[in-house]
């Protein structure tokens, strides 16, 4: 097992240094620098070499790249252009917002579609099955951002239970309390989109598991039918839903930016989009990095977790 | 020795009765339309299209004029799903929204399906360390958030309708690519391909008469449901601010515009762009399921 994640970890690095280049790139050789951006209508020729001269933008892209990643390995991500703070402060504040709403919907999303995904499997062809799934469709086939738009104009507007946006109110105290008040709804938003696809991953699994011959032999053994279910099918239908963690991890952190920009949430989602309009590059190179490195250790914990849970899995 | 006519005939149709046999595309088709999927997606997706090209033919109100007298108006018989909060009318900008996003999201969808299989393609072809490369590649650019690198391309280049469908292909084929390797991996080492290699054909010839039609079930599964991940990206980047500039309209761009009247109680510029994206979403989803049903050999059997 040791070696095996010691395996798995050399084969992420080209991944992550691949990572590093492409981020580099496309954000250096698309058109418009952030010169432009910074000086607006009054840029002339002049100003904007200078501009540039003063970010280090006239070196060749090599060179440039060299320092970026250079700095990088000492983990100084470079300083904002506009914020004219540390990237990795501005990150330090950002990531957590976003790793605690990601992080949250994801266990929610998972539970709720466990037990969804089973009871429709158990009730196959039922009325319960059917309505689930032509709501799961609906679910799924829903934007995310309608559906946070639903939530924010039902749950917040017309009937004014919980905040329209931010983590706290500015007039306000902010202590764990409050901040769980407003996340209800951006977490809401996110975790209903994901239910909807997994739900249905998790039916087709369980009902594969349900007509296996260990569980007619659990049953034969009188055993009871929740202990059937919980114990001997549950276990192994939650299989692939591990391998979707991995898959899944790009799209809900898309999801997040949508949910961050409509709740206006200061997290990574938020500063990524604000950071690209304004073309502050060495916050969209940090973001896009970031992101992709949390996806590749997502692959991975997703890899090492199947492995725990499926006994016929050995990693030798 | 020759054989009564009656023998002749019976050996020449009896293939033809067995369900399994003749040529493998008919039946999957047959499968596909079979399914109710099939047949609702393909009215949902009619209706939505038909909607957004026909719909301006026969109704002619314009999208663009701004009725200052009218704003944020709820429907009536002169504008029959009310206004937005510059007076215009939001039935003719529904369907004008309708166009592109199809447009954008169908090419896009192709665009990426010819370049994710010739790039897989040639992958599997290639083998050894060039395959290697070649999917490390994808490795990286799949790892990286699909939205995010969406707004980055989108956000360094005033967008215009060639430019979205551009960006969408070139975000989309990376997993496209991925399966149709995977899937010409397995067909190649097959006999045939062997025999084929051995007569002396190239391989080219080997990609296009043996390979690709191997491959084509995976590819239409795929670009059935990359349709519907354009047309949300488009929506979803127009919500943003990011698609094509106002006062073109877009479902997405139209709901961004509705949040600011949120508080008004204005639900008829909240619902009806929602409704469009996600009938249309339905559609082509529902398709997709029918598809895979019909075409993805993992599946045949079940």
């Amino acid at each position: 097992m040791g070696r095996y994640i010691l395996q798995r970890f050399i084969q992420a690095i080209p991944t992550v240094i691949g990572l590093t280049i492409v981020s580099f790139m496309l954000v250096h050789i698309t058109p418009g620098g952030p010169a432009y951006a910074m000086l607006g209508p009054k840029a002339t020729p002049a100003r904007v070499a200078a501009v540039d001269r003063s970010l280090g933008l006239n070196l060749p892209l090599w060179d440039q790249y060299g320092i970026w990643a250079w700095q990088l390995l000492h983990l100084n991500l470079g300083i904002s252009y506009f914020y004219l703070m540390p990237v990795t402060t501005l990150i330090e504040q950002a990531l957590p917002v976003t790793l605690a709403i990601v992080g949250i919907s994801y266990v929610l999303a998972h539970g709720i579609a466990v037990v969804l995904g089973s009871v429709q499997a158990y009730f196959k062809n039922g009325w319960f099955d059917h309505g689930t799934t032509a709501i799961n469709y609906f679910l799924y086939s829903m934007p995310g951002f309608w559906l946070a738009i639903l939530l924010l104009v039902w749950f917040a507007v017309d009937i004014p239970l919980f905040p329209t946006g931010n983590l706290c109110d500015p007039n306000t105290v902010c202590n764990l309390g409050t901040w769980a008040y407003h996340m209800v709804l951006p977490v809401m938003s996110l975790t209903i989109g994901t239910v909807a696809g997994w739900a249905r991953y998790m039916r087709t699994s369980m009902t594969d598991t349900l007509v296996q011959d260990y569980i007619r032999t659990a049953r034969a053994k009188g055993l009871s039918e929740t202990r059937v279910l919980f114990k001997h099918a549950w276990r192994n239908s939650v299989l692939p839903l591990i391998t979707l963690l991995g898959y899944f991890f790009p799209t809900i952190f898309g999801g997040a930016l949508v949910v961050e920009e409509i709740f206006n949430i200061p997290g990574m989602g938020l500063l990524t989009f604000n950071a690209a309009i304004k073309r502050d590059y060495p916050i969209v190179m940090a973001a896009v990095l970031i992101g992709g490195i949390l996806v590749v250790i997502g692959n991975l914990v997703a890899d090492l977790l199947y492995g725990l849970v499926d006994p016929r899995i050995s990693y030798g | 020795m020759a054989l009564p006519p009656s023998e002749l005939t019976a050996n020449v149709t009896e293939p033809q009765l067995g369900p399994d046999v003749g040529p493998r595309g008919n039946r999957q088709w047959q499968i596909f339309w079979s399914s109710p999927l099939a047949w609702i997606g393909l009215v949902l997706t009619a209706f939505m299209v038909l909607f957004s090209f026909v719909g301006p033919l026969v109704y002619h109100t314009s999208a663009y004029t701004p009725h200052l007298t009218h704003i944020l108006q709820p429907p009536s018989a002169r504008f029959p799903l009310g206004t937005n909060t510059l007076g215009r009318d939001e039935l003719a900008r529904l369907m004008l929204g309708g166009q592109l996003t199809l447009i954008i999201g169908f090419i896009a969808a192709l665009l990426s399906m010819v370049f994710g299989t010739i790039y897989g393609l040639a992958s599997a072809l290639a083998g050894g360390f060039t395959d290697v490369l070649l999917m490390r590649i994808i490795d990286v650019l799949l790892a990286i958030p699909g939205l995010f690198l969406l707004l980055l391309l989108d956000s360094m280049f005033t967008p215009n309708a060639v430019l979205l469908t551009a960006i969408f292909a070139g975000t989309a084929w990376f997993g496209v690519t991925r399966l149709v390797r995977s899937e010409a991996l397995s067909v190649r080492t097959r006999d045939y391909v062997e025999a084929a290699r051995s007569m002396g054909a190239g391989t080219w010839r080997i990609m296009l008469r043996h390979l690709l039609p191997n491959v084509m079930g995976v590819v239409l599964v795929t670009t059935t449901f990359q349709v519907a991940g354009a047309i949300l990206g488009i929506a979803t980047l127009s919500f943003l601010g990011l698609g094509l500039p106002p006062p073109q309209p877009n479902w997405g761009a139209q709901l961004s515009t509705a949040m600011q009247s949120m508080f008004q109680g204005a639900w008829w510029v909240i619902y009806p762009p929602g409704l469009c994206i996600v009938f249309i979403e339905l559609g082509v989803n529902f398709l997709g399921d029918a598809v895979r049903q019909a075409f993805d050999p993992r599946l045949l059997g079940n």
